[in-house]
């Protein structure tokens, strides 16, 4: 056994050096990675997982430094190596694979090129020779013609594609050791799923350990044999995935995991939430660093620093871990479920709409194309209902909402608020309709004017309208959205990402509208500020009687949050209906792709479904030249002539449930389980 | 919500006020507080000089060239006048023109700027176009036509150098409102139905303002450097006006005549000066950028 260790990790210590102080943000992390294991490392931001990996690979930011431990590959110690040798290891012995394949990649040179750079510095191979090794390789990692796409550059494939160049790159020169950090953050669903099953198959066939680094319980749950669960710099649970998802005993992980929404999981409960933020990177004081946020925690959590302890490679760092099975934290139900009221009186009613984009030419300002991004879409949103919509990046939902907020203007169609169609308005009544309806944005850094104090930040929209407004009822309204009222006084940066997006809930609902569009309101948040957040939303539509267009490629946020769901491709909504509707009888064979690739955080159904195979496979073509009759043909498994030559038209086949396929009929046919896809997980264990 | 709204507000981390931080971060650079330091004494030395140490304009060629001596603490010039006394005089237009072209440019370049970026459009391609045509004009080639047109005055030299130093100020600009333009906060500001003019006094002026101190700074070095140059090359304001450039002029004609006391004295002075608000400049960067974070 001890033989096939590729990589041993022990008491690893990494220090941050800030403003004279030195803060530790990794803490006493060990962990040994067996060839042809992946070990997966969970945790949110600042919880000093990037910076477990970037230690190993000797990566640091000059203001960090590893104080103590060891890091062995095979028979050497990385800790203290020169940089020469690590320069030799990196690349050749360790395989890296970092988010963000744009920035990974280098603009100016070819793929091929950059493929074959690792295998001409560390297998000093001719030109040539590492050219082949290079076409070989993407053949490998599945980019289709390898041969014509040697000579192209990062900028000509898509975000999936390169994220399979880096990939190759990593593996070029056969390292023993793969470090993955986030590879599939930045991508999509159904290419996540993709890529995650690469990676998976390639390590199987090539015997290789890795390091998967991953903010995602999902993720973690499909593709991991052990993890590591990161909270403040300490390693608070370390556990095999089957074992670990089945009996959990830290308080923290019990708690993540009952935060996060499943798709089709009873939406009339609250989500479990953890309360307060997770502490910054460095921050974990004395004591346990999760005691402030534990309903377990007394005296000696605040004093003393849990050790890591366990048996049969089961170890948490608790002093009072969870025995048994695991808890489920009851979710508080809060009464009736808004979806099963019957018809609502549509409050929006969008009629026909399109968005086309001209691409000129950035010289001579030439016309060379048109991007349809919104294609004749025709909706509803009732009041007090919430919408939610969800598709692919690039499905043209993030510009159906922008017109729906009227900041962008359709090419076509209609847009009626109680029957008046707000298109066509101009200044002072278009005015007015932007107090009917609000925005809410994913960035909580960007969204807020960082020069601006709270207060007036809040004013702002009272002061375009010519409003007037007591700081009291700012007051309460901080107060509504969980933030206490001497907040008032305080500038943006004083704030965490998920007080910054309550204070964003809060700017919306100040001038009191009926309607609130909210653009991936939790995307960028840690996962355990998401359930905060999200039963906040609930909280405030039941008082206030708001609707909600929820725009968001997650679809366990949206199945959580919204009545109705709309699925979108290539700027057309494929399937509307009910939300237990669309998950429970998915009728698009895009809708049930969709679902099935996202990431559930249980290992058994996550292999389950990959025994199920039938995956997703291809991207999203551009809208610039969309394919003829049903935009999803090339990727759809039930194509046919008809689906090649004809758009589908929406059809109803369920009652409030619209479907365009030509072929929903024969989907239907087709076995579908919600278990496969959600559910359950968060039920009782019992 | 009430646990989550609890437990919230005791997390709420209390920050320091971003004046007061922005102050301390500035004084922490030891560098930029001697910069200031040596800003003030100059210009105290330029300014209120003359009133300790009487300067007499009048050429006296009988008391030309003298070395420093307890009359003249750093001796005369060609024409029998005394050099500090001349140092200070050449300063205060100095110091004036820096000044003055440093507001002039910085405004002009931000009203510019920030309509051709907010506008966009064919306006923008016009203003841009006629900032690079501008651009393309040889300066000094410009400025030697000019002075064999008109007799240069101080107002109007100020007026040329700004002429051409708001250009720079004006992309910068328009490249800074480009991007803040697409962030969300004046997005949202827009959701709220917000017109053009507010979003550009509420949001894009105030988020400039860092940048374009920064700038504004580097602008008025520069306009020191130029009219230093203007100077010795003869293109600057008359006699018995004076400016550092001149004296610097004089100075090495006579320097192989051994007369040190009329070159260095001004050219340390411009070089302090320069390197002095530079370095202002830098500080002010590292407090303006860190605030953002």
């Amino acid at each position: 056994m001890s033989e096939d260790v590729v990589l041993r990790v022990a008491d690893l210590t990494t220090e941050l050096a800030r403003q004279g102080q030195r803060l530790p943000v990794v803490d006493g992390v060990s962990f040994s990675v067996a060839q042809g294991e992946t070990v997966g490392i969970v945790g949110e931001s600042g919880s000093g997982k990037t910076v477990s990996a970037l230690s190993v690979l000797g990566l640091l930011p000059p203001s960090m430094r590893i104080v103590r431990g060891s890091v062995r590959l095979g028979d050497e110690e990385l800790v203290g190596a020169s940089p020469h040798r690590l320069r030799q290891l990196r690349g050749a012995a360790i395989g890296m694979i970092f988010q963000d394949p744009l920035s990974s990649l280098n603009p100016s040179k070819t793929i091929g090129w950059q493929v074959a750079e690792p295998l001409r510095i560390h297998q000093k191979l001719p030109k040539a020779e590492a050219r082949r090794r290079a076409q070989e390789l993407l053949e490998l990692v599945g980019i289709p013609s390898p041969r014509e796409r040697l000579d192209d550059y990062p900028h000509q494939l898509s975000g999936g594609m390169r994220q399979r160049v880096m990939i190759a790159i990593a593996l070029a020169c056969g390292p023993r050791l793969v470090i993955a950090d986030e590879p599939t953050t930045a991508l999509d669903v159904t290419i996540q799923e993709q890529i995650l099953g690469l990676l998976t198959e390639l390590q199987g066939r090539l015997g290789t350990a890795m390091v998967l680094v991953t903010h995602d319980l999902g993720v973690i749950a499909g593709r991991t044999d052990r993890v590591l669960v990161m909270y403040a710099g300490r390693v608070v649970e370390s556990a095999p995935t089957v074992e670990l998802f089945h009996a959990m005993r830290h308080p923290y992980t019990q708690a993540l995991l009952a935060s996060i929404p499943t798709i089709g999981a009873p939406r009339s409960e609250r989500l479990p939430s953890i309360p307060g933020t997770p502490p910054p990177l460095g921050g974990a004081g004395i004591g346990c660093a999760f005691a402030a946020r534990c309903a377990r925690a007394d005296s000696v959590c605040y004093e003393q620093v849990p050790p890591l302890r366990g048996t049969d490679g089961h170890s948490v760092a608790c002093w009072h871990p969870i025995d048994g099975p695991r808890l489920r934290v009851a979710g508080v139900a809060t009464g009736s479920d808004a979806a099963l009221e019957a018809e609502r009186t549509p409050l929006v009613e969008v009629v026909g709409l399109r968005k086309d984009f001209e691409v000129t030419s950035s010289v001579t300002r030439r016309r060379i194309g048109t991007v349809r991004a919104v294609v004749d879409v025709d909706l509803a949103v009732g009041r007090g209902e919430t919408l939610g919509l969800v598709g692919e990046s690039g499905c043209g939902k993030t510009t159906l909402g922008r017109m729906i907020a009227g900041l962008e203007r359709p090419s076509a169609g209609a847009i009626r608020f109680d029957g008046v169609d707000i298109v066509h308005l101009r200044g002072r009544e278009r005015r007015r309709v932007h107090r009917r309806v609000q925005l809410m944005f994913q960035d909580p850094f960007a969204s807020l004017d960082p020069r601006m104090s709270v207060e007036s930040i809040l004013r702002e929209p009272l002061r375009v309208q010519g409003l007037a407004c007591a700081r009291s009822r700012l007051e309460q309204l901080l107060d509504q959205v969980g933030l206490p009222s001497d907040a008032l006084d305080r500038y943006p940066h004083e704030f965490s990402g998920g007080q910054r997006q309550r204070l964003g809930l809060a700017r919306a609902l100040v001038l009191e509208p009926e309607l609130i569009v909210a653009d991936e309101p939790v995307s960028a948040l840690d996962v355990s500020i998401r359930s905060q957040i999200l039963n906040l939303m609930r909280d405030t539509q039941r008082t206030r009687g708001l609707s909600y267009l929820v725009i968001s490629h997650d679809l366990s946020v949206v199945s959580y949050l919204a009545d109705r769901v709309g699925v979108m491709y290539l700027g057309r909504i494929v399937e509307l209906g009910p939300t237990a509707s669309v998950i429970e009888t998915p009728a698009h064979p895009y809708t049930r792709g969709l679902l099935r690739s996202v990431p559930l955080p249980d290992p058994q159904r996550e292999s389950a479904k990959r025994r199920m195979g039938a995956i997703l496979q291809g991207e999203l073509p551009s809208a610039l030249r969309p394919p003829t009759g049903c935009a999803f043909h090339p990727r759809c498994p039930f194509a046919t002539e008809q689906c090649r030559a004809e758009v589908p038209a929406p059809r109803q086949l369920l009652p409030g449930h619209l479907v365009a396929c030509h072929r929903a009929e024969d989907v239907l046919h087709e076995p579908w389980s919600l278990a496969s896809v959600g559910q359950t997980a968060n039920l009782p264990n019992s | 919500m009430t646990t989550t709204a609890t437990v919230t507000a005791q997390s709420v981390r209390r920050g320091v006020r971003s004046r007061e931080g922005a102050f301390a971060r500035f004084r922490s650079n030891k560098l930029a507080v001697v910069a200031s330091v040596v800003l003030v004494a100059i210009a105290l030395f330029c300014f209120v000089g003359p009133l300790v140490h009487p300067v007499s304009n009048a050429a006296n060629l009988l008391a030309a060239n003298e070395p420093p001596s307890q009359a003249h603490w750093l001796g005369t010039t060609p024409n029998g006048r005394d050099v500090l006394g001349r140092l200070m005089v050449g300063g205060q237009s100095t110091l004036e023109l820096g000044v003055a072209v440093g507001v002039l440019a910085t405004g002009f370049g931000l009203l510019y700027g920030t309509t051709a970026g907010l506008v966009g459009g064919a306006l923008d391609a016009v203003l841009m176009r006629i900032v690079d045509a501008l651009l393309s004009i040889p300066f000094l080639f410009f400025v030697i036509l000019l002075a064999s047109i008109v007799r240069p005055t101080l107002g109007l030299i100020i007026l040329v150098i700004s002429g051409v130093s708001w250009l720079s100020t004006a992309r910068l600009v328009r490249a800074e409102t480009l991007r803040l333009r697409t962030l969300d906060y004046v997005e949202a500001s827009q959701g709220f139905g917000a017109r053009s003019w507010w979003i550009l006094v509420r949001h894009l002026v105030p988020n400039v303002l860092g940048v374009l101190v920064v700038n504004g700074t580097l602008k008025v070095a520069d306009a020191i450097l130029t009219f230093a140059s203007l100077g010795y090359l003869g293109l600057g304001v008359p006699p018995p006006a004076t400016n550092w450039g001149a004296i610097l002029s004089a100075g090495v004609n006579n320097f192989f005549d051994g007369y040190w006391w009329q070159l260095w004295p001004a050219a340390v002075l411009i070089v302090l000066t320069v390197l002095a608000v530079n370095v202002l400049g830098d500080a002010l960067r590292d407090v303006v950028e860190r605030r953002l974070q």
